[in-house]
C-alpha cells in the first residue's frame, strides 16, 4: 500500500509514497483512507509531497474520500505539487480543497 | 537541431493499464523537448486520461493501443488509436459542457466525467473518427503566442548556460 499513517495530536496525517496518484492506485487508495477513518479520526492532513502526477481517477478519489469526511476544512492538503495544482485548477477542484504548504502549516490550521 | 518532422510510435497492451504510467512519463519527456515543464505535464495528462479511456471505454482487449508522437512547427501532433468500441461523437462534443458544480455541497461534487473534458482544456485541438474498425484520435499542442518549434530550438541553442 502506498500510503504511510501517523497521528499527531489526535489528527491522522497520510502520507502518499506513490509518485502518482492515477487510475491504477486510485482504488486501493479510496480502501486504505477509509481504513484510516474508520479507527475514528475526524480531522485529517494528506501529504502529497511524493506525488508529481494525478489523473481524473485519482482527483475522484480524493473527491470521495472528502465526501467521507464531509468537510474540507478537516481534510487538508498539503505539499501539493505544481501538476496537481493545475488539476484542481483545471476541474474548478481548487475551490474545494483546501491546500497549505507544508504538514506545519495544516496541522496548525486543524489545530485553530 | 531541427525536431520538426520527427516522429516516435509507442504502444502498450490494450488490456493493461499499468502500462499507462509508462506511456505517460514516456509522452511527458518527449513534450519537454518541445514545451516548459508545465505543458509538457499538460500533454502528459491529456494522453493518460486519453489511453485511460480507451482501455475502459473501449474496451479494446489484448490488442495494442498505438500512440503516434510527432513534433510539428507549432508544437506537437499525437495520434492515437485502438481496435475497441467506437465513441458516440455526441460525447465529445458535449465534454465539458455542463461541468458545473457547487463547491460548498460536497456530497454533490463529481467524481468522475471529467476525463474528455481535460482532454479539450489542455489541448488545442481535438478531433475523433472511427475508420477501418479502429477509433482514431488526432490531438495537436500547439507553443504559446504563435511561436514556432524551430525558432524555439534555435533559442533554446543560443541561450548561454
Amino acid at each position: 500500500m502506498n500510503l504511510q499513517d501517523k497521528t499527531i495530536e489526535g489528527i491522522l496525517v497520510l502520507t502518499i509514497t506513490s509518485p502518482q496518484l492515477d487510475y491504477a492506485f486510485a482504488e486501493d487508495f479510496k480502501l486504505g483512507v477509509a481504513d484510516c477513518l474508520r479507527r475514528g479520526h475526524e480531522r485529517l492532513v494528506i501529504d502529497m509531497s511524493q506525488v508529481n502526477f494525478m489523473d481524473s481517477s485519482g482527483l475522484g478519489a480524493l473527491v470521495s474520500c472528502l465526501k467521507r469526511v464531509g468537510d474540507p476544512k478537516r481534510m487538508l492538503l498539503c505539499n501539493v505539487a505544481p501538476p496537481v495544482v493545475s488539476l484542481f485548477k483545471l476541474t474548478r477542484m481548487d475551490q474545494v480543497f483546501i491546500v497549505y504548504p507544508s504538514e506545519q502549516d495544516a496541522l496548525a490550521a486543524l489545530r485553530a | 537541431m531541427n525536431p520538426v518532422g520527427a516522429r516516435i510510435e509507442l504502444r502498450i497492451p490494450g488490456n493493461h493499464p499499468e502500462s499507462v504510467r509508462l506511456l505517460g512519463a514516456c509522452v511527458r519527456n518527449l513534450a519537454l523537448m518541445v514545451f516548459d515543464a508545465q505543458l509538457a505535464a499538460e500533454v502528459e495528462l491529456a494522453m493518460v486520461e486519453a489511453v485511460n479511456n480507451s482501455i475502459l471505454h473501449a474496451k479494446p482487449g489484448d490488442s495494442d493501443i498505438r500512440l503516434t508522437f510527432m513534433v510539428s512547427p507549432r508544437g506537437v501532433e499525437i495520434d492515437l488509436q485502438d481496435e475497441g468500441r467506437p465513441l458516440d461523437p455526441d460525447i465529445l462534443e458535449a465534454a465539458g459542457r455542463k461541468w458545473d458544480f457547487d463547491p460548498t455541497d460536497i456530497q454533490s461534487l463529481p467524481v468522475g466525467g471529467m476525463g474528455l473534458m481535460l482532454i479539450k482544456k489542455v489541448m488545442n485541438e481535438v478531433s475523433y473518427r472511427f475508420e477501418n474498425g479502429r477509433n482514431r484520435w488526432r490531438f495537436s499542442k500547439f507553443l504559446p503566442s504563435g511561436a514556432s518549434v524551430q525558432s524555439e530550438a534555435t533559442r533554446t541553442v543560443n541561450t548561454p548556460s
